[in-house]
């Protein structure tokens, strides 16, 4: 019974997440539903920077380094090939005449941005805890430098604009699906396993045969390919983008749903991607109306300090709700010893 | 079944073993026994491959019908699928994953899932404590508990030859004999086991086998009974005059 209920449920919030979708198209105004497109943005940054910094335990800060690759070779590859020659009148020719529909380029840019991690991967994740926190904070720095130089491609600091609005909340719907269902596989397949066996006890994880490396920048590659997506759909969303779109402080605001959340749950970096996203909009006609701007950031890092008091492993710790995972009842009581 | 020849392996710049030799033969059980810091830690390392040799050969041999190979150039992943499995030194359990868990993490180079419940459930039946713990948290276990766990979990990689560092560390006395019973019906179902421990009596009851290291040496070898009738080990590992 329990067992059928676990595998109904995933349909059942799969329709009722699309009835959702399409009633808030039919119902809601437009600021409503690029709010509710930034939620949806949020819940892929954070339940995929929940592979590496949930599951594998690796400290990165590198996630919107990753979002800015994917929102600019999506943003290049889908902008009008007319517009381009204004724009950007440099760009190489075979460059200038592209011009794809929204999905594959998303597609390649989340490519690009795994391809890339697995560069960086290769001598970054040899570091551990805060070396490793520095070193791809280091790398969100060092793409935006590029960005802000390679005038050819990204018209630098001026950054794109008037991109096409792609971006519609049935796109973050399906990316939101792809996303969760990718991560919730690798949670309960054996690949999850050694993530987590390796960022609880990286030293008994290689004595039972898990590939330390190997699984970290499998963790790290596929971390960043949804970064890449999620920034070639923020792109779109908010039909412009420039090297400072992706800061340290959204680097910060991920880590901290995925810590409020609770390191490794999926529901919990989901839950906790909503409910900042909503605090932050809900504040900020606060923000406004004291003419005191940054007050929600304030909140954020109280509600932050408070959870690393009373909740130290985020509000679900590593596991899922129990509805949504079977179990089998254990038998109780035994004599004492072995 | 697994040769170590004229070993030399350097931990920084210290020279830890210094060209060790020892052999297990198949369906046996090899003690290893020394003081703190002789080298018995690192020999495993070593052979397990989580350590590299400066110089020397180690063969292994699963079984009668495969080869001999060297294997002190694999990587450690390749030498748990050859058959060895390194049970580390402390319990080492992954505290916040459950007990089924840390067992199915053990047999993760294996696919045929059929099999893995198998085993699990040969685990559970050596075990039966951690059939009543199966959900619960791995760091909620006891002491002893979490070492039942440790080598269960080594067990789940279907090991010829099983790799144990300390397995008695911080149990009652009580609790390491029923330990060290398990560990004979782990060999007598067929895993050959390569035991480091401090627990010197213990340990030369249980072996067939025994070699003392002594700071990266091995100074003494022979049988269980040997050894422990041999003064000097008395002296020494005994704490008998």
């Amino acid at each position: 019974m329990e067992l059928k209920n676990t595998k109904l449920f995933f349909p059942i919030l799969i329709a009722s997440g699309a009835l959702l979708v399409f009633l808030m198209r039919a119902f809601m105004n437009d600021y409503i539903l690029i709010i509710v497109n930034f939620v949806g943005i949020n819940i892929i940054l954070a339940v995929s920077l929940n592979l590496t910094n949930g599951f594998t335990g690796l400290f990165s800060l590198g996630h919107p380094g990753f979002m800015a690759v994917g929102g600019y070779v999506a943003a290049i590859l889908i902008f009008p090939a007319a517009r381009k020659e204004m724009l950007l009148p440099e760009l190489p020719r075979w460059l200038a005449m592209q011009q794809w529909p929204l999905l594959p380029a998303l597609i390649l840019g989340g490519l690009c941005a795994a391809l890339i991690a697995l560069i960086i991967g290769f001598p970054v994740l040899r570091l551990k805890g805060h070396y490793l926190a520095v070193a791809t904070l280091g790398f969100l720095i060092i793409v935006r430098v590029l960005i802000t130089n390679m005038e050819k491609y990204t018209r630098g600091p001026l950054g794109l604009n008037g991109l096409p609005s792609l971006t519609n909340l049935w796109w973050v719907f399906l990316w939101v699906v792809i996303t969760i269902y990718v991560s919730w596989k690798i949670k309960h397949a054996s690949l999850g396993r050694s993530m987590l066996a390796i960022r609880e006890n990286a030293m008994a994880a290689e004595c039972l045969g898990i590939a330390l490396a190997k699984t970290r920048i499998t963790a790290f590659v596929i971390g960043a390919f949804f970064a890449g997506v999620a920034g070639g759909l923020w792109a779109h969303l908010v039909t412009a983008i420039t090297p400072t779109s992706f800061s340290i402080l959204m680097a910060f605001s991920l880590v901290v749903m995925v810590v409020i959340g609770g390191t490794g749950s999926i529901t919990g970096a989901a839950l906790a991607a909503i409910l900042l996203t909503l605090v932050v909009e809900i504040l900020r006609p606060l923000e406004e109306f004291l003419g005191a701007y940054g007050i929600s950031e304030i909140i954020i890092a109280i509600g932050l300090l408070a959870i690393l008091i009373f909740r130290p492993r985020g509000l679900f710790g590593s596991s899922e709700p129990s509805f949504l995972v079977k179990r089998k009842k254990t038998p109780q009581g035994s004599e004492a010893g072995i | 079944m697994l040769e170590l020849k004229n070993l030399h392996v350097y931990i920084g710049k210290t020279h830890v073993l210094e060209d060790l030799s020892l052999e297990v033969k198949l369906g046996e059980i090899v003690a290893l026994i020394g003081a703190n810091g002789a080298g018995k830690t690192t020999t495993l390392m070593t052979i397990s491959g989580l350590i590299r040799t400066r110089s020397g050969t180690i063969s292994f041999q699963p079984d009668m019908e495969s080869s001999r190979k060297e294997i002190s150039r694999r990587k450690v992943e390749d030498i748990v699928s050859m058959g060895i499995s390194h049970c580390p030194e402390g319990r080492q359990v992954f505290t916040t994953l459950s007990v089924k868990e840390n067992l199915y993490i053990g047999a993760f180079q294996r696919r045929n899932k059929k099999d893995i419940k198998d085993d699990s459930e040969s685990v559970f039946n050596l075990f039966p404590r951690l059939a009543e713990r199966m959900n619960q948290r791995a760091g909620n276990l006891s002491g002893g508990e979490q070492m039942m766990l440790s080598i269960g979990r080594a067990l789940m990689s279907r090991p010829r030859l099983l790799l144990l560092d300390e397995p008695s560390l911080g149990l009652a006395p009580m609790l390491v004999e029923r330990l060290f019973e398990r560990l004979d019906r782990i060999n007598k179902e067929g895993t050959t086991i390569l035991l480091v421990e401090q627990n010197a009596s213990m340990a030369l009851e249980l072996a067939n086998r025994a070699y003392v290291i002594e700071t990266g040496r091995i100074v003494l070898s022979g049988t269980g009974h040997e050894l422990s009738d041999n003064k000097e080990v008395q002296k020494a590992y005994l704490g008998l005059t």
